[in-house]
């Protein structure tokens, strides 16, 4: 008797819960009122966002990972930021100004920009974080190679002086992947030449808690000072209507859609294309993207038959840039095919490449005999972690055996591709994807000074020296369309097969919104 | 007993001392490299050099296992490369959600599994068995993943019943608690009942044919009480094997279900720990699942002599 009564408490346990289930669905929909005279808009004040990866540093210094500059650009200002037309605009500083021969660069810094911590921001703090970042990061070793410093001049003036002309620096520092990231010297200082531990910036967002595997609490910043009236990409007006906002690190597509269905984030990245049709079909979803970001071919120039030009050349001929994208995107609305480094909204440094990169099978055939080409397979790199260039990675490889080439897919996951990478013993080639970028200094996979296919030509190196001597941006950018571009592929020292887009799925009740790398999480405003 | 009890331990510390010797040499073998990992390609081989330094990788390998061993010993399992605490806290925040899971799921399986066997046995031949055991096909055919994917679009995404991410503690609710892990625990639960319905349905018909069941029931004694309190409690044995099994098996396995639902498990952070190389993490899951699995062995051969009085009485004659 006493088992039986047990067993129906239980049973009826069991039946409450499933009856009170639709109770869930009501999350957090308080808000605060934003009077405009004539209108009340009540927004959520709780945000949920799932993103598909975890940063394995909060550290923006140390590296170019999407997930960290994610994080990063809530919490961290720089003293230039990209607008939408990917063009660099003050933002810690209000001013600055280049000596005629762009070797000597004085930033005059907004007053009274407070950091998270209270602290206000001022030039000791800058010099930290920039010539901690110099030291860190590849990037700007291309154009600031001499050991060059920021010093400070005043409390409200930071300057450098280059050995070699860098018209390009304004582009330079806000490079979108090793973010310049300001923060207070005091952190620098204590993380000495280890990783800061403390992210501590003047975004608008502060970080509360990083719980790992699970999430990324950001709080609103009270103090924060605004620049702008108005927002462009990136830069301008940063007005969060939120409260507090949880990046979910929800590592499968399928479950970050479902999330957002269910109500329980409001906005979700990196979906799946296939989902595409259910999420423009439900009224309660809206979705968009924004192609900023590229899939490039890295050929490894320091072993390897790719140390030899007639190689290089003959791949160039053997692929065709756009069944490779094609069949790496299937959504025609979220990739351009384009063999150039840019995109064509960047009218700065895009170029038409075609009558360089085209697929002509016969020039392979050619250029393979007259490298006497012995039949030794080119290794490419891949990994499953990531489906754009496991994808690409199998079509190119289809494209190389037709064209003649043998090949050797070697596959595995990401540490060991990136072990792989380090290495240039190991493979010949892989496919990989950049932010798209917004100058020629910050195209990761043909600057010399970090380990991508270990690009170090003196062709190379002596024309971005010109470029950057330029009296004006205009030369340099005419100089990059006119000369550079056609260099890099005459001698075939790298691919892009295009720019391309993740889709991102918002709740319908999203009120404003920007995407521009990603979202910008910052402007982000959802009603109630 | 007691030269029993030790003889057991010793094993299971020889057993654990060769464990975690491979599991070591393993993951050093394979490629990859946590400082690589953690500053991308980015990063300037200095950079990586320093950090490598900072974790001590640069120094051997016996060396580095003389390092983990001797602070195992002392409790300390180290610290995480990419988590910024410690070994023991990473693995204490996620063990509570494996082991609340993995306990609902066997408490489902079991509530389930049981009375099925019995029923399939007492109806052998007939429907009733029929659909059972083609129902248990199922159960051990249908991959978790699978399951969890359809309970989800479902009960979450066409029904809006539960909610199919995440996970709350008990203190943030009881009734939001057991919301989050309704679904997660059918996942696992399926597979284990199926598994148990079937040995519990196959021991039982073994002792079904027995004569003192025959004689029992030639008695007179009541139906319900032939089937549980003789034929059931005979049976249980290899049915508390099976049970002890699949529950050291849940928590090792509960990996794709923390993934699907993104419950921040055991398993969540060991597939996490792996795919970024944090050696000390995954030395230290692999440590705590073996000892888990341990526990478990020792209990189910404590709960033996509870069920079985012949097992405590031929212990106390030897």
């Amino acid at each position: 008797m006493e088992k039986m009564s047990r067993f129906k408490i239980g049973l009826m346990l069991v039946l409450c819960i499933i009856a009170s289930g639709p109770l869930y669905a009501s999350g957090q929909q308080d808000g605060s009122k934003d009077s405009d005279g004539s209108k009340e808009v009540v927004y959520k004040s709780t945000l949920n966002v799932a993103y598909e990866a975890e940063p394995n540093t909060l550290d923006p210094h140390s590296t170019g990972a999407t997930a960290t500059r994610e994080v990063g650009r809530n919490i961290y200002e720089g003293l230039f930021e990209l607008d939408a037309d990917y063009q660099p605009r003050p933002e810690l500083c209000e001013s600055y100004k280049a000596n005629d021969d762009f070797t000597k660069y004085t930033f005059y810094l907004r007053k009274g920009v407070k950091f998270h911590n209270g602290q206000e921001m001022k030039a000791e703090d800058v010099c930290a974080s920039l010539n901690r970042w110099l030291v860190k990061n590849g990037i700007p070793k291309k154009s600031i190679k001499h050991g060059e410093q920021f010093v400070k001049v005043d409390d409200y003036t930071v300057e450098i002086s280059l050995e070699q002309p860098v018209v390009l620096l304004p582009y330079i520092l806000a490079n979108n992947s090793i973010f310049a990231a300001i923060m207070p010297a005091s952190v620098i200082e204590e993380a000495g030449d280890g990783k800061v531990d403390k992210y501590i910036g003047t975004g608008p967002l502060m970080l509360d808690e990083w719980k790992q595997t699970q999430y990324v609490h950001f709080v609103k910043f009270d103090d924060y000072v605004p620049y702008a009236e108005e927002s462009s990409g990136s830069w301008g007006k940063k007005d969060p209507k939120f409260k507090d906002m949880y990046m979910y690190f929800v590592t499968d597509p399928s479950i970050r859609l479902a999330g957002l269905e269910t109500g329980e984030y409001d906005v979700a990245v990196g979906l799946s294309y296939d989902d595409y049709d259910r999420i423009i079909s439900n009224d309660e979803l809206i979705t968009d993207y924004d192609a900023s970001n590229t899939i490039n071919l890295i050929m490894n120039k320091k072993s390897g038959m790719f140390t030899n030009k007639l190689y290089r050349q003959a791949l160039s001929f053997a692929v065709d840039v756009d069944e490779i994208i094609a069949g790496t995107i299937p959504l025609k609305s979220c990739y351009n095919a384009n063999a150039c480094f840019f995109a064509k909204k960047q009218p700065a440094w895009y170029t038409d490449v075609s009558s360089f990169v085209y697929q002509d099978l016969g020039k392979v055939k050619s250029l393979l005999a007259e490298a006497n080409y012995d039949g030794t397979p080119c290794r490419i790199i891949t990994t499953t972690a990531i489906p754009i260039l496991y994808n690409s990675s199998l079509i190119l490889k289809q494209q190389l055996e037709e064209a003649g080439i043998k090949t050797d897919l070697i596959v595995g996951d990401w540490a060991t591709m990136l072990n792989y990478l380090c290495d240039p013993s190991t493979y010949d080639c892989y496919t990989m994807g950049y932010p798209l970028a917004s100058n020629p200094a910050s195209v990761m996979y043909i600057t010399s000074a970090i380990n991508a296919g270990f690009t170090n030509d003196p062709g190379l190196n002596a024309m971005f020296d010109e470029m950057n001597s330029k009296s004006s941006l205009e030369e340099a950018s005419e100089y990059w369309k006119s000369e550079v571009q056609k260099y890099c592929n005459e001698e075939a020292l790298a691919f892009s097969f295009g720019d391309f887009s993740y889709i991102t799925g918002l709740t319908a009740k999203t009120v404003d919104y920007d995407i521009f790398y990603g979202v910008v999480y910052y402007n982000l405003a959802i009603a109630e | 007993m007691v030269k029993y009890i030790v003889k057991r331990l010793l094993s299971v510390l020889i057993t654990i001392f060769i464990l975690s010797i491979f599991v070591f040499s393993l993951i050093h073998i394979i490629p990859g490299d946590p400082a690589r990992t953690m500053l991308g390609t980015d990063a300037s081989q200095e950079a990586v050099d320093a950090l490598r330094d900072q974790l001590g990788l640069n120094k051997s390998l016996p060396e580095q296992y003389k390092i983990w061993l001797i602070g195992a010993l002392q409790g300390d399992l180290g610290q995480s490369y990419f988590r910024n605490q410690s070994v023991v806290k990473s693995i204490s925040e996620h063990l509570g959600p494996t082991l609340v899971i993995s306990i609902w799921a066997q408490l489902l399986a079991i509530l389930i599994a049981i009375p099925s066997g019995v029923l399939a046995a007492l109806h052998k031949g007939k429907v009733l068995d029929s659909t059972i055991v083609a129902g248990t096909l199922i159960g051990i055919s249908l991959p978790s993943f699978l399951l969890s994917l359809f309970l989800i679009i479902i009960f979450g995404v066409n029904l809006k019943w539960l909610p199919v991410t995440g996970y709350k503690t008990i203190s943030q609710g009881l009734g939001l608690h057991l919301k989050y892990i309704v679904l997660p625990s059918i996942s696992l639960a399926v597979m284990m009942a199926a598994l148990i319905t079937r040995m519990t349905r196959s021991s039982m018909i073994d002792v079904i044919s027995t004569d003192y069941i025959k004689t029992a029931t030639a008695k007179g004694v009541k139906s319900n009480s032939v089937m549980f309190k003789h034929a059931l409690r005979n049976a249980f044995n290899p049915i508390l094997t099976t049970i002890g099994q699949s529950f050291g098996s849940l928590m090792a396995g509960a990996a794709v279900v923390e993934t699907v639902f993104n419950i921040p498990g055991i398993g969540q952070l060991v597939v996490s720990s792996v795919l970024r190389r944090d050696y000390p993490v995954i030395q230290g899951i692999v440590l705590v699942i073996s000892l888990i699995y341990i526990a478990i062995n020792f209990c189910v051969d404590f709960l033996y002599g509870i069920v079985d009085p012949r097992v405590r009485i031929s212990g106390k004659l030897k």
